[in-house]
């Protein structure tokens, strides 16, 4: 099953669909684009969904250069700060792009674990041990814009087609 | 057979908990808590760990898909420890020690997933059966 399956698709407008076939409808389903719009909304959401991947590739790379090549640490750090807006970036995008309800909780999670990411580390001599948590937290941030990519990406697939309800 | 699967989905779950701890291990000593040493220790470990998935992977049945991804998730695991080894001939190579630390990471999330999913999808075949077997002379009227 892919993530789309899951999540549930868009239909235009005026096609029936479970609701109108009295059939239990998918609250987490994304609202149906209006007529006429291109979704461009829904590929900018993809586009910084995945370059906000790439940033976290390029940042991991930057503390490994830091700890095996003696590159400088500020490097890592001010990295963070130049794509750290994406992330409510995605917020709004997901918004626009009328993101099923899970993929925009999704954003929302992520704007709260970066948030928690660029804390952990300044705790380092008060509590080290959540300070430690920081490349764990990184995971967590790495899983969450893996997932939302994935489910930006569904968002532009063609709709399956439904099974028309029997009168 | 299920039984298996379920070694097969607690063996791939446990794996991705041991990825999460060796990165905390990898933060404490970043942060100056512990030194390394753990974080080698286990990473030696964790290096060859999965070899012990494929066998698992195939005699639970999971599907080329899934066995196929468990060779590549092996041999990613593989290369993770000789990264780090790197750092003194190569130390860009070696930064890409965390890179695959999240490539790792997302493979074995994958492994899991499929891996529970293969598990949940058998114990749910096996239970209608069950439910079914207490009344065979119901079943006869239909």
């Amino acid at each position: 099953m892919t993530a789309g399956a899951r999540i549930g698709r868009s239909r235009p407008p005026g096609d029936g669909g479970p609701a109108a076939a009295g059939l239990p409808t998918n609250d987490d389903a994304p609202m149906p684009l209006a007529e006429g719009r291109p979704g461009l909304a829904r590929f900018a959401f993809a586009a910084v969904a995945f370059v906000y991947v790439g940033c976290l590739f390029v940042q991991v790379f930057l503390v490994g250069l830091d700890i095996f090549a003696n590159a400088d640490a500020s490097i890592h750090r001010e990295f963070a700060y130049v794509y750290g807006w994406l992330t409510p970036l995605l917020v709004l995008l997901a918004g626009f792009a009328q993101a099923p309800k899970p993929t925009r909780q999704l954003t929302i999670v992520l704007v709260v674990l970066f948030a928690i990411q660029i804390v952990l580390p300044s705790l380092k001599d008060a509590v080290p041990v959540l300070a430690a948590l920081h490349p764990v937290n990184a995971l967590a941030i790495f899983g969450v814009a893996m997932l939302i990519a994935g489910q930006a990406i569904d968002l532009l697939r063609p709709l399956p087609t439904e099974p028309t309800a029997k009168a | 057979m299920s039984a298996w699967r379920l070694t097969f989905a607690v063996a791939a779950a446990a794996y991705v908990g041991g990825i999460v701890i060796q990165v905390l291990l990898a933060g404490a000593g970043l942060f100056e808590m512990t030194d390394f040493d753990m974080h080698i220790g286990l990473g030696w470990a964790l290096g060859s760990a999965p070899i012990l998935l494929i066998p698992l992977a195939i005699v639970a049945r999971a599907g080329r898909g899934t066995i196929l991804l468990t060779v590549v998730l092996t041999l990613d695991a593989m290369v993770q420890p000789e990264l780090a080894l790197a750092r003194h001939d190569s130390p860009v190579i070696a930064a890409l020690h965390p890179v695959n630390a999240l490539i790792l990471f997302w493979l074995a999330l994958l492994v899991a997933r499929r891996a529970i999913m293969l598990a949940s999808e058998g114990a749910r075949r096996s239970a209608p059966a069950a439910t079914a077997t207490p009344g065979p002379t119901v079943t006869g009227f239909h």
